[in-house]
């Protein structure tokens, strides 16, 4: 390079200082917040990893159910990985002084591991003395001097564990494990551990280790949270896990041992008493079944006999109905018989009769006939004589006599037939019925032997019978007699029987308790866990999370804008050469050799800026933001603020290629002119009529200098543009900086205040069964301190909707009157109040954001691995902190088809401070298992928060100086820009004030513009930046409150003030000669 | 005192380190009101420095400059400041209008400053740019900017003014007419013009000339005749 360019260089720089450093000032501040902000995160957690390694914090915590031996602490020293192992014994006590009660954690010290730093006092020389939490003698009464009382919160006596009661207070101490505030919770006293006790092991009489603490040399060098560390933790973490096998049977052994091979050899014992009873009852058995036997025959003859017996009898009845029947048949034919021959008789009398008169008759006729015959002959002789009156007189007496002879014959014809001849035959058939009488009475005869004989064969019989039946009786008598013989010996077998098997089955009945018992004494279970469940190292490196979160938004926009800055600043100050550039270009100057002023210039610049912000930066910074939350990590003693070149790198080379960019940029473009063009000024600028002239109404009723303010913001877009953008990015960051406090501290206020009516849960305890639980409610229920209780079932429940699965809580109250009353359900935006019926489940915001539902969708809930139900989501509620879904038990039951089943029981005090007192009774019954307070859950996430809101501090104070620096830096511009024409206003006699406005007036509607559109980039940025912060269990807010816009606005008007007054200064001493001067 | 500006004994010394420049030394003059002067020297004469002064932009080291009876080497900065609005008209070499106004506007600029002010509209017409009011500096010549810068002056209805080589930017015709115009002004109006140049040529149309060299008076005379402006050749 040449020498006079060189030169040159360096009286630019010296010339033109106050642009240079303005540029090296925004680059650093870009890069110091950009490399800040980023290496913070990182900070954070290798400071975590240097204060644990430094005080040897464990690697593993060991746990086993029934505690750790030695030997189980030499087994895990040899396991590959682990290069030291130490016990530890802990128990939680109540230390009681005066009135109040509090919960301590009482530990032994440990040599090597876990090491303690001694806050305060001295370390424990005697027995009896001890060191205690350094945070205790601020939080309680307990100091240095103080003499520790100590009680037993379980029914196990202290002595068991503890060879005194008694501790004398000689100093005070941290240990690594806890970093904050927190102490976790305990099972006795009011549930909260208020600090710990440290004191050597051997005030300790317990048999086993409590639990014991392993470090690896293998981790050392590993950066605690990274995937190395994970993965070589998991490592030795599974190796570890491999002893247990062994070493919990080893202890089973140990601990049931004895006692189970004892019952084994009284089972063996029973098992022989067993078979010989058995033996002897199958004998009696056989005897019986014998007599059974026998008696069965016996009673089989009898029946037999008896069956004989009554076969006879029938015979003997039929006999007697057939002999009476045969006398019966016999005295009716002898009835008929005597009846057929007293018919024949009177028939033989009838015939006789009849055959007497039919003779008369005949021979009355015959006579009658003859006469007749003879008159009929005279009459014919008469006839024959001639005719005479006599004779006819003759002849007509003699037909008169012949009439009369005539109806006599008739008559007796009459009579004839009257009386018929009886038929010959009838004579006959009287004498063969005769003959058949005959017959039938002499069979009558014959009959009437037999039924005699019959008879006396009957009676014969019935003589028999008797005597059988008699013989019966007897024989049936002596069977009941030998029945009555078995059925005693059958009893008293039952009895013996029965006697021996009560004992045997109480023989065993003691075994199986036994045993019963020894299966109840679950095998050991050992849990090994490593730094990642230790609650202040989680959270503090949720924390660094959380900042890195932060780290990818802010200095972003931070960058940016210092970007844009230097960058209009570079392209003005080539605009300014022009001149020059031109006659560098006409003296024969390559392209390259001018260029190289400028890239040289913006270079070193950004370079230097550079390498100041990241010495600062990434020392600054990080510390500022980890001291910060040292005040709610007391004990994070370390702070480890490494350069981090990498990031350095990067920020720097972004920075470099902004500059040196625009530098060359607006250089090519002007260089690419010909000198010729270059050496002559610049045509002025066109003024212009800008739109609002066109607005007659409006323009006429401006005042001449508002309409050259307007004028002039047009005119200048580029600056225009670039005020609008610097202001506006401040702003934003402000109100990102408010807007975050806002939003953080909502779910403080609303969660606590609004949502969450209720003073604590109070967990049941999954042994206690449905009456155990009714009667607490009752108990709870007629607390005078309790105003409401709320039994509900809580429980983790995977929630699904498309393709998302989400964690959510799902909650069934009891009674969703009262459920109603202590948590508020309400829309968001609304406040409308929305109600827990059983159409449907209730869903909390971010849930239904996360699955992506809204109401009257639905979402497939699985409530174990074989349970999952799909339900509708009737409405959605607001809520910030964790994720829940409501129903009412009705729906629960509809959809899942059983009953839900109350896990916790939610309840509200009359007053806030009777929490203590109530959490101690709660504690005392068996059913609850723990109480959680709705006060001390607002506490830790306030302490949470808090500390970031120290660092959203940070971020407004940073914005607010970037504010400066950008304004600072426009407003030079601007007025370097305009110097001839200020200068030639003051001749023209504007005052100083009057100058200042014209300027100012400009600066002022830019600032407005600035800060309008720094609302809605802010608004924007906020959200952006909410949800990239926001972790899944808390929703923050969305809202920026109007007081903090107000604020920002504030803020950002009063840089703007400052600036501008500053700038006074400046205008105040520009030279009116200036105006004589020619345009350049 | 009987004249309208007389500058009596003023010197201006420039201290730079330990260097002390005397840019004007012990000057004198005086102008009588309605006069149309021209002050003429060569190149660091320090016409500048009397101009700074005369126009207020400057005070003297030591000596006095009465205008209109006021002694404005008294004044304070504000004084100064109201001198300069109240009382001077100044035109430029370069013109130095606002580029972003219009000349009427430009003219309005200058109105707003002072209570006894003529209608801008009517001394531009009288500028002879009665056609060109709504246009842009950008978008009028060299000499028509000229025209406007006058009037902007003009307009103040000043007691004194003042014009730092008027024809310094302009070509020679241009030149003449804009001579031309500040001397009808002068003329038509009474007003009291100073001239500052180092075109000697351009005496000849004054009522005095005052020529300048080394910070002193070197000559001064009047002209009994002055030649109209379009008469002047150089």
């Amino acid at each position: 390079m040449k020498k006079s360019l060189r030169r040159e260089l360096f009286r630019e720089i010296r010339k033109s200082l106050n642009r240079y450093l303005s540029i090296l000032f925004i680059v650093l501040l870009g890069v110091a917040f950009f490399t800040g902000v980023r290496a913070s995160e990182p900070d954070m957690r290798l400071s975590m990893d240097r204060m644990a390694d430094e005080s040897a914090f464990m690697d593993f915590r060991i746990l086993s159910s029934y505690g750790l031996t030695e030997g189980d602490l030499e087994a895990i020293r040899a396991v590959p990985g682990v290069s030291r192992v130490e016990g530890e014994y802990a128990l939680d006590v109540l230390e009681r002084s005066g009135e109040r009660q509090t919960v301590l954690h009482l530990m032994s010290m440990t040599e090597e591991l876990n090491r303690l730093t001694l806050v305060e006092g001295r370390m424990p020389k005697k027995a009896g003395e001890c060191l205690i939490d350094a945070q205790l003698p601020v939080v309680s009464d307990l100091q240095i001097g103080s003499v520790l009382q100590f009680e037993s919160g379980t029914e196990d006596p202290l002595s068991d564990s503890l060879k005194r009661k008694e501790f004398t207070v000689v100093g005070s101490c941290t240990i690594p494990y806890h970093l904050d505030f927190e102490r976790g919770s305990s099972a006795i006293g009011n549930g909260e551990v208020t600090g710990f006790v440290l004191t050597p092991p051997s005030e300790f009489c317990m048999e086993v280790y409590t639990q014991a603490y392993a470090v690896s040399e293998d981790l050392r060098p590993l950066l605690y949270t990274s995937a190395a560390y994970e993965t070589r933790a998991e490592e030795i973490r599974a190796a570890i896990e491999g002893i247990t096998g062994e070493r919990i049977d080893l202890r089973m052994e140990e601990l049931t041992g004895d006692a189970r091979r004892e019952l084994e050899d009284a089972r063996e014992e029973y098992e022989k008493a067993r078979e010989e009873a058995d033996g002897k009852f199958a004998e009696a058995e056989e005897k019986l079944a014998d007599a059974e036997e026998k008696l069965e025959s016996g009673r089989s003859e009898l029946e037999e006999n008896r069956r004989k017996l009554e076969e006879a009898k029938k015979t003997i009845e039929e006999n007697e109905a057939a002999l009476l029947e045969a006398k019966n048949s016999l005295a009716q034919e002898e009835a008929e018989i005597g009846a057929l021959s007293a018919s024949i008789s009177a028939r033989e009398q009838s015939y006789s009769a009849r055959r007497n008169a039919w003779a008369a008759a005949k021979t009355a006729y015959e006579a009658k006939k003859r006469e007749l015959r003879a008159k009929e002959l005279e009459i014919r002789i008469t006839e024959s004589l001639p005719e005479s009156d006599a004779r006819n007189e003759a002849i007509s007496a003699l037909q008169e006599e012949l009439a009369v002879l005539s109806r006599e014959l008739s008559e007796a014809e009459t009579v004839l037939s009257w009386n018929p001849q009886p038929a010959s035959g009838e004579q006959m058939q009287i004498f063969t019925d005769k003959i058949a009488l005959n017959v039938r009475e002499s069979q009558l005869a014959s009959t009437r032997t037999q039924v005699a004989d019959g008879e006396a064969q009957l009676l014969s019989g019935k003589e028999e019978y008797e005597k059988g039946l008699a013989a019966f009786s007897e024989a049936e008598e002596t069977l009941a007699e030998k029945e009555k013989e078995y059925e005693d010996g059958r009893a008293d077998y039952e009895k013996e029987k029965a006697d021996a098997e009560k004992e045997l089955d109480e023989a065993l009945t003691k075994i199986e308790d036994g045993e019963a018992e020894l299966d109840a004494v679950a095998e050991p279970e050992w849990f090994i866990l490593g730094r990642d469940t230790v609650p202040s190292y989680v959270s503090l490196d949720s924390d660094a999370g959380r900042i890195g979160a932060l780290g990818k938004v802010f200095p972003v926009i931070f960058f940016l804008v210092a970007a844009l800055v230097s960058l209009t600043t570079m392209t003005r100050m080539v605009e300014e050469k022009r001149t020059e550039i031109g006659t560098m270009l006409s003296l024969g100057y390559s392209t390259s050799a001018i260029a190289w002023k400028y890239v040289a210039y913006a270079l070193s610049a950004t370079l230097a800026g550079s390498a100041a912000g990241i010495l600062l930066g990434e020392k600054i910074l990080p510390w500022v933001i980890i001291h910060t939350y040292q005040i709610m990590y007391t004990n994070l003693q370390v702070i480890a603020v490494p350069y981090r070149w990498g990031l350095g790198v990067l920020a720097s080379l972004a920075a470099a290629f902004c500059t040196v960019g625009a530098s060359l940029f607006s250089c090519l473009s002007s260089i690419r002119k010909t000198p010729a063009v270059l050496m002559r000024p610049a045509a002025p600028k066109q003024g212009r009529k800008i739109f609002l002239e066109r607005v007659p109404l409006i323009w006429k009723h401006l005042k001449f200098s508002q309409k050259s303010t307007l004028r002039n913001l047009f005119r200048y877009k580029k600056r225009l543009f670039m005020t609008v953008f610097g202001i506006g990015a401040c702003m934003a960051l402000l109100i990102v900086g408010f807007g975050l406090h806002d939003s953080i501290f909502v779910v403080i206020d609303k969660q606590f205040g609004d949502l969450w009516k209720y003073d604590g849960t109070a967990a049941l305890s999954p042994d206690a069964d449905e009456t155990e639980r009714e009667a607490l409610y009752t108990e709870m229920e007629g607390m005078s301190e309790i105003t409401e209780v709320l039994p509900a079932m809580a429980k983790q429940i995977d929630a699904t909707a498309g393709k998302t699965t989400k964690t959510a809580n799902l909650i069934i109250p009891e009674d969703p009157e009262i459920f109603m009353r202590l948590f508020s359900l309400r829309d968001r935006h609304t406040g409308e109040p929305r109600v827990l019926t059983s159409e449907g489940v209730l869903i909390t915001e971010k849930l239904s954001k996360q699955l992506a539902v809204e109401p009257g969708g639905s979402i497939r809930l699985k409530e174990d691995e074989f349970t999952s139900r799909t339900v509708t989501v009737a409405g959605i509620v607001e809520n910030y902190v964790y994720q829940y879904i409501y129903m009412t038990p009705e729906y629960y039951a509809g959809t899942f088809g059983k009953d839900a089943e109350n896990s916790v029981v939610y309840f509200k005090l009359s007053e806030e401070s009777a929490i203590d007192a109530v959490s101690e009774r709660l504690l005392g019954s068996d059913s609850v298992q723990g109480v959680s307070r709705m006060g001390s859950s607002k506490d830790t996430i306030r302490d949470m928060l808090q500390s970031l809101n120290l660092v959203i501090m940070v971020l407004i104070v940073s914005a607010g100086l970037l504010a400066f620096v950008v304004l600072y830096n426009l407003n030079n511009i601007n007025i370097t820009e305009r110097i001839r024409e200020l200068a030639t206003l003051r001749v023209l006699g504007y005052y100083d004030g009057e100058l200042a406005l014209y300027v100012y007036r400009e600066n002022f509607i830019l600032t407005l513009f600035g800060i309008l559109a720094g609302v809605f980039m802010g608004k924007w940025l906020h959200s952006f930046t909410i949800t990239t912060v926001e972790v899944d269990v808390i929703m923050f807010g969305r809202v920026v409150h109007p007081i903090s816009y107000l604020w920002c606005i504030l803020l950002t008007l009063g840089f703007a003030f400052i600036v501008n007054f500053i700038m006074f200064f400046r205008l105040r001493r520009i030279d009116m000669v200036e105006s004589l001067k020619s345009v350049e | 005192m009987s004249e309208f500006v007389e500058v009596r004994g003023v010197s201006k010394i420039y201290r730079m380190g330990e260097v002390k420049i005397t840019a004007v030394d012990r000057m004198s003059f005086s102008v009588s009101k309605g006069e149309f002067v021209v002050i003429v020297g060569p190149s660091g004469a320090g016409k500048t420095t009397v101009l700074n002064i005369l126009g207020g932009m400057d005070s003297a080291s030591s000596g006095h400059l009465f205008v209109d009876g006021t002694d404005i080497s008294a004044l304070d900065a504000r004084g100064l400041t109201r001198y300069r609005r109240e009382d001077i008209g100044f035109v430029f070499q370069f013109y130095n209008l606002v580029q972003n106004l219009t000349a009427l506007e430009n003219v309005e600029l200058a109105v707003e400053l002072c209570r006894d002010h003529l209608d801008a509209s009517s001394v531009l017409d009288d500028v002879g740019l009665s056609e060109r009011k709504n246009n842009f500096p950008a978008q009028l010549s060299g000499g028509e900017q000229q025209r406007v810068s006058i009037a902007r002056a003009l307009a103040k209805n000043p007691k004194l003014l003042l014009c730092d080589e008027p024809t310094g930017a302009l070509d020679y015709e241009t030149g003449k007419a804009i001579l031309g115009l500040l001397h009808q002004m002068s003329r038509e109006r009474g007003m009291t013009v100073i001239v500052i140049t180092h075109n000697s040529a351009i005496a000849e149309m004054a009522d005095r000339v005052i020529h300048i060299r080394n910070g002193k008076v070197a000559r001064e005379e009047r002209n009994e005749h002055p030649l109209p402006a379009e008469d002047l050749e150089w």
